[in-house]
């Protein structure tokens, strides 16, 4: 592969230009894909990604690059056991945004097969519905409740001692 | 440019609602666009018992994914313990997540309440378990356990810490699971380090050959033990005694444990990683004399209590199969 001080530009939806350093592009399976079929000299247009988000996942990117480069150096000491659990920590103020900006990350990570960016923004959403009640999960999430009367009747009856009531 | 475009497998699903995207708010998305499969893979962090008390329920479409076997492949039953649902309740909602994966059962994890008919139902639903936890599950005994192995010949990881099982179970498993490379049988220690015994380590070294990964936590082997296991596991990677205090791992035997494994973590080695209770009685210093009045009910945290009052109901019989001492003199 190229060297890491090689860059690429990758193009948002809203056609801003962003650019990204090799190895953090190897981040993400899909950019990869591409430059080994297309070559690295054009820009890489994803549609799929405004730029807002693209910006989140440049972040990401880079971040991800830099911790892996680290750990190629010196045979990990600079790392250690304390550097995984720093980056998870990192990982998850990363994702402290609104809901919105969140749901546009996991597809994105999901688009740009970026898997440990896909883990970590379900896991996140999965905090977010954990311990709540249908109820609660539907206005997180702005769901509407389609089931008919009949069916949610039937499924709480299944459950009865163990359903939640709101 | 049309080539790049061209070249992705992007779910159609997003491109469809990003015409809308651009003019709507972010509040609005709709979660429902999310593709299935990445929806499933948020629902299946929940575990197993949120999924059908609560998920399955949110919406027909939530619903749906809640009855793909897909997503029951991997059935998750562990940390149950603020949900605050009985045990009998808890081997419903797991047979009923066992049935949901129509045979397709490939990793499951019980915590407390399993018990041996709730083994056999789990291994009666399918032939390509591979990994299998059973952890403080005081109700599955060894013949529930023997009873079962045979069903499990794609095997690979096994944790069945902090019950009851002992030694035989362990051949029966090796001799029934050609495949198996990661077992994980770890005890709480007792304050009788001084009594030895490589049972337990001789099993595993004659039925295993296959192991890459053991964690032995808090087992009373020997040196003659851990070495039948470096020579009856040539493939072994990593090797966990913390608490395995007739261990000594000055000499030749140390040295070749350094060098033979990846990952060595010695008898005194810190437990701040360890997922169990590692509390040890006089803060890890012990001799051959016990002040006499101290019973082994002092030892015990809030969390062992009960469990441990369970094991020992019939306390008189000092069996090597279960691995604790209880001695009724000072109890």
């Amino acid at each position: 592969m190229a060297s890491s001080s090689k860059t690429i530009t990758v193009v948002s939806s809203d056609g801003d230009e962003f650019e990204m350093t090799m190895k953090a592009a190897e981040q993400s399976k899909l950019i990869t894909h591409m430059l080994d079929e297309f070559g690295v000299s054009d820009k890489v247009p994803l549609y799929n990604v405004n730029s807002e988000t693209m910006a989140k996942v440049m972040e990401y990117c880079k971040k991800h690059a830099d911790h892996e480069a680290a750990k190629e150096e010196d045979g990990g000491a600079a790392i250690g056991a304390g550097g995984e659990e720093e980056l998870k920590k990192w990982d998850d103020e990363f994702l402290k945004v609104e809901n919105g900006l969140l749901f546009n990350i996991i597809l994105a990570a999901n688009y740009l097969e970026i898997k440990s960016l896909l883990d970590s923004s379900c896991q996140a959403v999965a905090d977010m519905i954990k311990g709540k009640t249908p109820e609660q999960i539907r206005e997180i999430f702005n769901i509407k409740n389609d089931f008919t009367p009949e069916e949610e009747a039937k499924l709480r009856s299944e459950n009865e001692w163990a359903f939640q009531e709101d | 440019m049309s080539s790049y475009s061209s070249s992705h497998t992007a779910s159609s699903s997003y491109s469809s609602s990003k015409e809308l995207s651009e003019n709507e708010e972010p509040e609005t998305r709709n979660w429902l666009d999310l593709p299935r499969d990445v929806t499933a893979s948020i629902l299946l962090k929940l575990g197993a018992v949120e999924i059908l008390t609560s998920a399955q329920h949110v919406c027909t479409s939530w619903r749906s994914i809640c009855k793909d076997p897909v997503i029951w492949r991997t059935i998750d039953m562990q940390n149950l313990g603020d949900l605050h649902i009985m045990p009998d309740d808890l081997e419903i909602l797991c047979r009923r997540a066992v049935d949901r994966s129509c045979g397709q059962l490939v990793d499951i994890n019980v915590e407390y309440f399993g018990t041996d008919d709730l083994l056999k139902y789990i291994t009666d639903s399918t032939s390509h378990l591979r990994r299998l936890r059973l952890v403080y599950c005081d109700d599955i005994s060894d013949e529930g356990l023997c009873e079962v192995a045979g069903k499990l010949p794609l095997l690979e990881e096994l944790d069945i810490s902090i019950g009851n099982i002992s030694k035989d179970s362990l051949e029966v498993i090796g001799r029934n699971c050609p495949h198996i490379r990661s077992l994980k049988f770890n005890m709480e220690v007792f304050r009788r380090p001084h009594i030895e015994l490589d049972d337990e380590a001789f099993a595993i070294a004659k039925t295993m050959p296959e192991l890459r990964h053991l964690q032995l936590f808090g087992n009373k082997l020997t040196n003659v033990g851990l070495l039948a296991i470096l020579d009856g596991c040539p493939r072994l990677e990593s090797l966990d005694l913390r608490q395995c205090f007739n261990i000594n791992m000055e000499g030749a035997l140390g040295k070749r444990c350094a060098e033979q494994l990846k990952d060595l973590r010695r008898p005194n080695d810190p437990t701040d990683d360890y997922p169990f209770d590692a509390t040890i009685p006089d803060g890890g210093s012990f001799d051959e004399d016990y002040p006499l009045g101290i019973s082994d009910t002092d030892f015990l945290s809030d969390d062992d209590y009960e469990y441990d009052f369970y094991a020992f109901s019939d306390g008189s019989d000092i069996s090597d199969d279960v691995g604790y001492y209880f001695d009724p003199d000072t109890y």
